[in-house]
């Protein structure tokens, strides 16, 4: 069976569950098939986005988007080699993930997108359109998944694909964040926020699914998950059905909560850091951030995470800001280099320095 | 060699061997497909001269005459072991290693004797073959016939003797083979100085199981093998490739792989380059006897002249010939020192890094000693060097030094890792110096307050973990991709690989594993079941998510493997590793491709009958799971709260049972 998170992933407008405003948006955008914008759906992790979109599209196309396939398509970049690109379609969409094509993918992007736009869309379902004013859509959707990780490069180019093949392609953009999205993209797109759902939202989702799945919980609990997932559904469900098989269905009180072991590192090595200001402390510490960086945990992600697990363990105003410090400049040099190793490092001896004093 | 050169010719000789040896310095340039043609060339050198006389009793056939035109280092090759340029304790330890094996009284079966070229190791041997074979080879009953003196003590692998075109990946195995019974009366010794392509994947690892055969082989009587490698750095131009493999570490970890290595049966002998009082010792007296050949004005100098070339030279064989170019070249204006021409000492890598940590004994300058690494180590080593540095800094004085020396240290090479003219590939040259002048600057001061005089500041080095990392990362990609087909061609949900690493890596194996777990005692509970077909068929519909999970597909472990720290060892795991990562793209093939066929039969029917299906067949097994969520949805909304409970009294009346009891219920 699959896993809960996808189990009880929304279908359809009407099921999605929290930020009501947004679904009557939503709602409104699909009765509307016929001139849908391009959209840029932004929002933190796991607050839904996809699921948002795909109940977008099965609003205005039917259930026949869930019909997925993956193909894999061949393209040729100027310097004659051959990339091979997973895309996963349906009859009237398909998605793709920059992250996936590395740095070729300003071709794959406009290739994927010519060719797509170059095939007209015919409407098999005219008769029952009829009613919505027929021949209602005759576009394709593209979903561009972690938009923010397209390259300047790539981004520039979409802009002019947009206008070019707005006629048969419509873009749906997802990111985390917006900030390195070109500002011409933006103007394009209908920018759509998707939050994050409250603590009581996330409880009330947790709420219904314990109770379909019929585990019995303490209300404490829910609170406790909600917390440790930091306003991430995802994170949220997945601690939930971790937590109910790993305690015979019963949830008390005090019941442990799972954390992603990647992050329960980084939370040791925080305070390993604080307490042991050596040098043999901070080669534990490589051979700990290897181990991350072997499990594909992004530099930045870890920059990130340790930081935060810094100043909560530090109580002294000045050396808060100490660590932030250190961690932009580090955060800068992470982008800017090639070796993430050397970077982190440099952070976690920069801080034991400028906390020993 | 030239038949009738004249003296004026002999600088040819020198010139062929430089060339030889550049074209192993530029092994990267056509590296991986033609290896082995370089391989031959390289070896050719100490073959063709010790072949023809690997028993040296036989009187000399080359006449005086033609002698004098042979390179000096061939002429005044050492007949006798005394007269070897090797250290004592080295000999031995390389002597009492020998003996015994060819007594038949040691565990020994294969002697490996590793060092870089020209540090006697063949020539060695060979002797101390000869010396030794002899004596130990017991009487034949019929010694009329045959004089033990005939027989050869040496027997050679020649990987190169095999025509080309025709695969030789074989051809050490049938070696191998055919020499076993060089044992008792016509006992000789193994010698593997020429190896197989070892640059080709396949053969290496043919190369390997063959001496893995040969050690846990069960014949207790086998003839000493003795594998001789010459141990080079092969510096790689491509920055993607800067791993520990055998294309550019040509040292036996590489090239025999950990397992051979560690096998108790085989020892390993390191030899080192020769030292400079030793190479002077024997300069000196191959001086004296082509007195002859020195000018006046040069004679007089040859002393400065034997001192300079064995400080810049640990190989025997270039100073020779470096020796011979100088003393017969007619320029006379070569001083000893300036223009001397030897082969470049390369650095290694180890020695590189471990000047920079702890600097040199022969230049107490450490600006002059970076200079001199900047000039002979090529830029080559580049990223690779820095990465050595950040792995092994902390060796310095055993990890005590203060915490912000280590953070000038890791914060120069940080910026240095930044300073890149714009291109993502191509570092400024100043990127290296700056973190090694770093690293010397923050060291030398330390230097002076060690805390222990007594103990060796020294520490063990270790290769930079970047490679084994990189490796891992892409055992966790293939395993997400994996898992990202699975999910789809099983669950029909899609994962993004971001979700992945953050989130599904970590929980989905860790809930599947608990569902396998009740599964499992589930199927115990449904064989006391089968009197009661109805009842089981109720209980595996009741129960389908948790029986739907299938080992052979599913996830159950961390994808990646479990967080637990990367070790530093030195050791070349590279070999096996790759073996495994192949084999591993294997493991789930099967599962996946029948999930695979199953989605695409199912697209070919319609819902309608998707439906009807579900309804009259709901015998459950993993394939019945790629029908398309909407009617397990559909199917989980009868599910009520009772089911669930049920569902934990089996779980807890199962659980209760001690495990010998369950086959046993009827």
């Amino acid at each position: 069976m699959s896993l809960w998170v996808d189990k009880y992933r929304p279908k359809s407008l009407e099921a999605l569950s929290h930020t009501k405003e947004l679904n009557y948006f939503l709602q409104s955008l699909s009765s509307e098939a016929r001139d849908l914008p391009h959209l840029l759906l932004y929002g933190p992790n796991g607050s839904g986005k996809k699921t948002r979109c795909m109940a977008l599209l099965q609003a205005i196309f039917g259930s026949g988007v869930y019909k997925l396939k993956i193909d894999v398509r061949q393209f040729t970049t100027p310097s004659n080699r051959k990339l091979e690109l997973n895309v996963v379609s349906s009859p009237y969409h398909l998605e793709i993930t920059p992250s996936d094509m590395g740095n070729n993918d300003r071709i794959v992007i406009q290739e994927l997108l010519k060719e797509v736009a170059q095939v007209e869309q015919v409407d098999f379902q005219t008769g029952s359109a009829s009613e919505s004013g027929g021949l209602a859509h005759r576009y394709k959707c593209v979903i561009i998944n972690e938009a923010d990780s397209l390259t300047r490069d790539a981004q520039a180019a979409l802009r002019r694909t947009m206008e070019k093949y707005s006629r048969n392609i419509r873009l749906i953009m997802l990111c985390d964040t917006m900030s390195s999205i070109i500002a011409p993209i933006k103007s394009r797109c209908l920018l759509v926020r998707v939050p994050s759902p409250t603590n009581s939202e996330t409880i009330d989702i947790l709420e219904k699914v314990c109770k379909d799945e019929g585990v019995s919980a303490e209300a404490e609990i829910f609170n406790k998950i909600a917390d440790s997932s930091n306003g991430n559904l995802r994170n949220a469900l997945l601690t939930l059905e971790a937590m109910a098989l790993n305690n015979e269905m019963s949830l008390k009180s005090t019941s442990a909560i799972i954390r992603p072991d990647w992050l329960v590192v980084i939370l040791k090595m925080a305070n390993h850091i604080l307490k042991d200001k050596s040098v043999g402390c901070l080669v534990e510490c490589r051979s700990t951030l290897y181990d991350l960086l072997a499990h594909c945990i992004p530099a930045k992600t870890i920059l990130q995470e340790l930081a935060f697990a810094l100043l909560k363990n530090v109580n002294d105003d000045t050396l808060k800001l100490a660590i932030m410090k250190c961690a932009s400049t580090f955060d800068e040099r992470l982008r800017l280099g090639n070796k993430p190793i050397y970077h982190l490092e440099g952070f976690i001896a920069k801080v034991m320095c400028e906390t020993s004093s | 060699m030239a038949s009738n050169g004249s003296p004026c010719k002999r600088p040819a000789v020198k010139r062929s061997l430089s060339s030889l040896s550049s074209q192993i310095n530029e092994w990267n340039e056509s590296n991986s497909g033609n290896g082995i043609a370089n391989i031959n060339a390289k070896k050719a050198k100490p073959m063709s001269s010790s072949i023809r006389k690997s028993s040296y009793q036989e009187p000399q056939v080359i006449m005086n005459g033609t002698q004098d035109f042979m390179p000096w280092y061939m002429k005044y090759e050492p007949k006798v072991v005394d007269e070897v340029a090797i250290h004592k304790l080295k000999l031995k330890e390389v002597t009492t290693l020998l003996q015994p094996m060819l007594e038949g009284k040691s565990n020994t079966r294969i002697i490996l004797l590793s060092g870089p070229s020209g540090s006697s190791k063949s020539t060695l041997i060979k002797l101390l073959a000869n010396e030794f074979v002899p004596k130990f080879r017991s009487r034949p009953l019929n010694s009329m016939t045959k004089n033990s003196q005939e027989l050869k003590s040496v027997v050679e692998y020649c990987g190169s003797s095999t025509t080309v075109g025709t695969s030789n990946m074989n051809s050490f195995n049938d070696f191998l083979t055919q020499s076993t019974l060089r044992v008792g009366s016509n006992l000789s010794l193994l010698l593997v100085e020429d190896l197989p392509n070892v640059f080709h994947a396949d053969t290496r690892l043919n190369f390997q199981k063959t001496l893995l055969r040969w050690l846990y082989s069960e014949d207790k009587k086998l003839p000493p093998l003795v594998i001789c490698l010459t141990e080079c750095e092969i510096h790689s131009n491509s920055y993607s490739e800067s791993s520990f493999s055998v294309d550019n570490q040509f040292i036996a970890e590489t090239v025999l792989g950990k397992e051979v290595l560690s096998h108790p049966f085989l020892t390993r002998v390191k030899f080192n380059p020769i030292n400079a009082t030793l190479m002077t010792k024997f300069l000196k007296i191959i001086a004296k006897k082509e007195r002859a050949s020195f000018s006046e004005y040069k004679w007089k100098q040859v002393n400065d002249h034997i001192k300079e070339l064995a400080r810049n030279c640990g190989d025997i064989r270039n100073a020779i010939s470096a020796l011979e170019f100088w003393a017969t070249s007619s320029l006379e204006g070569i001083g000893p020192r300036g223009d001397l021409i030897t082969r470049e000492q390369s650095v290694s890598y180890f020695h590189c890094i471990g000047k920079l940590i702890y600097g040199s004994k022969e230049l107490s300058d450490d600006n002059a000693m970076i200079n001199d690494l900047m000039d002979s180590t090529s830029s080559l080593l580049g990223d690779n060097l820095k990465l050595g540095i950040l792995e092994n800094y902390s060796t310095f004085h055993k990890q005590k030094f203060p915490i912000a020396c280590a953070e000038k240290i890791v914060d120069a090479l940080s910026l240095s890792d930044i300073m890149s003219d714009g291109n993502l590939f191509t570092h400024l040259s100043e990127s290296l110096e700056y973190p090694c002048r770093k690293l010397r600057n923050v060291f030398s001061t330390l230097s002076s307050t060690r805390p222990h005089q007594d103990q060796s500041p020294h520490g063990r080095l270790y290769f930079p973990r970047e490679s084994k990392m990189r490796r891992a990362r892409a055992k966790f990609e293939r395993e997400a991709d994996e898992y990202h087909d699975v999910s789809f061609y099983k669950y029909q949900a899609l994962h993004s690989f971001k979700d992945i690493c953050h989130l599904l890596g970590f929980y989905a194996p860790l809930i599947r594993k608990k569902r396998d777990f009740k599964k499992k005692v589930l199927n115990h509970y449904l064989s006391t079941l089968k009197n009661d077909p109805q009842e089981s068929l109720e209980i595996r519909l009741k129960n389908k998510d948790v029986l739907s999970i299938d080992d052979e597909v599913d996830f159950l472990n961390r994808i990646g493997g479990d967080i637990g720290g990367i070790n530093s060892a030195q050791d070349a795991a590279v070999l096996d590793d790759e073996v495994s990562i192949r084999n591993l793209s294997n493991f789930r093939n099967k599962g996946l491709e029948r999930l695979k066929e199953a989605v695409d039969n199912r697209c070919g029917e319609t819902e309608n009958e998707i439906d009807d299906e579900f309804e009259f067949d709901p015998v459950v097994d993993s394939d019945d799971t790629t029908r398309p969520l909407c009617s397990v949805g559909d199917y989980n909304d009868d599910d009520d709260d009772d089911d669930d409970d049920d569902d934990d009294d089996i779980y807890e009346m199962l659980a209760s049972q001690s495990p010998r009891k369950l086959p046993t219920v009827p």
